[in-house]
């Protein structure tokens, strides 16, 4: 059973302890959210698990074996990353842009294979861009730039895929469009891990939660769970609406618990 | 629908033809370029009979001529040509900036500090590899300090300010050595020689290269793949199986060895990094790491043809190839900033 374990994960940048005493499990077909306020620490998470940051104390395996013993290459096949900030600086194409996530999978100095072809041909399928394979990357609109950025981070076919924020800065639209992506692709078996700020979001798509809060876990299990008017209030500090609609779950937040004691306490 | 789509096709195909097609094309032009160099000099020796005597079938002065001065010439020039070629598609591919180029960035400059260093308290006369190990000596601390100055993922604006440190400081210490220089006619020679020049270079020069630029190329060639991956970044290329701090020391290691030792024979060659990449990236659909080969094979034919064009008779004093490139790459930097003004922060 392939897993991706999280232990006691401690890392600090530039001196301050970002993370502490982290730890978690995520399994093939689990689709995770990460959750909690600026600065908790979801970016700094993803980072330490795509190896782009080393941790200071603490173990993150897959099936057993510490991440930090695998070579870079097969590390990158088994766990791909979508940062938060990728900006393409060059004008290639988006067919070859998606390419790039095959780079661990080719021997050295030899071209693409049929299988690449085949794995950016469908990643460009999965999100919906087939059509934009010959556009320079340039030349897209935000959400066209997204869905190519998550195509690219689906190409590499891996075993877990951690998403840093992949609906930010997108319209409704586009950011459901990129859920249903995510968990499609956590349906198909892989093991998603997405950092959110939607908490609608979260508590729709996600199989689970993970709520970070000043670098520690604060909560973790099932979305309801997680999402409870007491964390909010605690963590968020903000009161919201829970409901349904048309069958599915949303969550609004309606104001600050600060703002409401406020209120209490103007009243005589 | 249909028909849109047979259009990409036809598109896609009419440009993987085009990038396939690049190298051969280069290499053909490169090598009419190096024939017509051969045929290029003083002496009148037109480039059929200067084949003649490549291939032994000429008098014994024909023969001097073409083996001992203009065949050097030509090899140097594609030796140096490819070299800032090469490194200038490697130092804008990894600092994912258009304007990077050996020259720009204070590499040559800190090159050509250590090689004036080396021939003005008279080491370079002393023992052979004095020259070329100064200049990549010189190259290496110049690139170090760029390092340090602008930083790990610094924007456009700092790597060209840092540049502009590395370069003044460069520029202010090679001033001292000719303030300090014993006769003027030290200072002149040090100073024709900053101009950079192909002239009157022999097979010397281009085995006191070699063994420098070799491995350097050998460097930069690894580089294709993590240049690739750093087209969206630190992070992702990290996740992709490429730790950027290994790439920045093949980078810098690679920069310094191959660009030190082509500043220590040839001189200051300023721009011809900085163009050749910028005119060959469209041709391999932007990549990065596909831009490298072409780049060394461009940066080779451009020098070459530069070096038979100061060649060609003009009143006066011959011009210095350091001179004709920037009086050509001058301009062209100055429409690159106006082109990317808008993308600067």
């Amino acid at each position: 059973m392939t897993a991706l374990s999280v232990r006691d994960l401690t890392l600090a940048l530039d001196g301050r302890d970002v993370l502490k005493g982290i730890g978690f499990d995520a399994a093939p077909g689990e689709l995770i959210g990460v959750i909690g306020p600026n600065g908790a620490g979801k970016t700094t998470l993803l980072r330490a698990l795509a190896g782009a940051i080393p941790h200071r104390a603490g173990n993150i395996t897959l099936d057993g074996a510490p991440v930090t013993a695998l070579a870079a290459r097969e590390r990158a096949r088994r766990i791909a990353y979508l940062g938060q900030e990728e900006a393409p600086q060059w004008a290639i194409s988006c067919e070859n842009l998606v390419g790039l996530g095959r780079l661990p999978h080719r021997p050295s100095w030899q071209g693409e294979s049929a299988a690449d072809r085949a794995a950016v041909a469908a990643a460009l399928m999965a999100c919906d861009a087939l059509q934009l394979a010959d556009r320079p990357v340039n030349r897209l609109s935000g959400g066209e730039r997204t869905r190519v950025l998550l195509a690219r981070a689906l190409a590499v076919e891996s075993d877990f895929l951690l998403a840093d924020e992949p609906t930010a800065g997108l319209d409704p639209a586009h950011a459901l469009q990129v859920m249903e992506v995510l968990a499609c692709r956590a349906a198909a078996g892989t093991g998603v891990i997405v950092t959110l700020h939607d908490l609608t979001n979260a508590l729709r798509y996600c199989n689970r939660l993970i709520l970070l809060n000043h670098g520690t876990l604060a909560a973790e299990g099932s979305p309801d769970a997680v999402l409870s008017p007491e964390n909010l209030a605690r963590i968020y500090g903000i009161r919201a609406h829970a409901g349904t609609a048309a069958g599915k779950p949303f969550l609004v937040p309606l104001m600050r618990t600060g703002d409401e004691d406020a209120a209490k306490g103007s009243r005589p | 629908m249909s028909a849109a789509l047979q259009g990409a096709g036809r598109r896609r195909i009419g440009r993987h033809t085009r990038q396939a097609l690049l190298l051969p094309a280069l290499a053909l032009v490169l090598v009419l370029v190096f024939v017509l160099s051969l045929g290029i000099g003083p002496a009148g020796i037109g480039f059929i009979e200067a084949l003649g005597a490549l291939f032994g079938g000429a008098g014994e002065a024909t023969r001097l001529i073409v083996l001992e001065l203009r065949l050097p010439r030509a090899i140097l020039g594609v030796l140096v040509g490819a070299t800032l070629g090469l490194a200038g598609a490697a130092l804008q591919g990894y600092l994912r900036n258009p304007l990077a180029e050996p020259g720009l960035i204070g590499v040559s400059s800190s090159a050509a500090l250590g090689a004036v260093l080396t021939l003005y308290t008279g080491i370079a006369a002393a023992f052979t590899l004095a020259l070329p190990l100064g200049g990549v000596i010189g190259a290496v601390i110049g690139v170090v300090l760029l390092q340090v100055l602008a930083g790990r993922g610094g924007g456009t604006l700092t790597l060209i300010l840092a540049g502009i440190a590395v370069t003044s400081m460069a520029g202010a210490l090679t001033a001292l050595i000719l303030n300090l220089a014993p006769s003027p006619f030290a200072a002149l020679e040090i100073v024709f020689w900053l101009m950079g020049s192909l002239a009157d270079r022999s097979f010397a020069h281009v085995w006191l290269a070699l063994p420098f630029m070799v491995p350097g190329w050998a460097l930069l060639a690894t580089l294709a793949r993590p240049l690739d991956a750093l087209t969206l970044g630190e992070d992702t290329a990290h996740s992709l199986g490429f730790p950027v701090t290994g790439v920045r020391a093949r980078l810098i290691a690679g920069t310094a060895l191959s660009v030190g030792a082509a500043t220590a024979v040839a001189g200051t060659i300023g721009f011809l990094g900085l163009v050749v990449p910028h005119l060959l990236r469209p041709f391999v659909g932007h990549r990065a790491g596909a831009l490298l080969a072409p780049s060394a094979l461009g940066g080779a034919i451009l020098m070459v043809l530069a070096d038979i064009a100061v060649r060609l008779p003009f009143p006066g004093n011959e011009l210095k190839l350091g001179v004709l490139t920037a009086l050509v790459g001058g301009p062209f930097f100055l429409w690159l900033i106006v082109a990317y003004r808008r993308r600067l922060p």
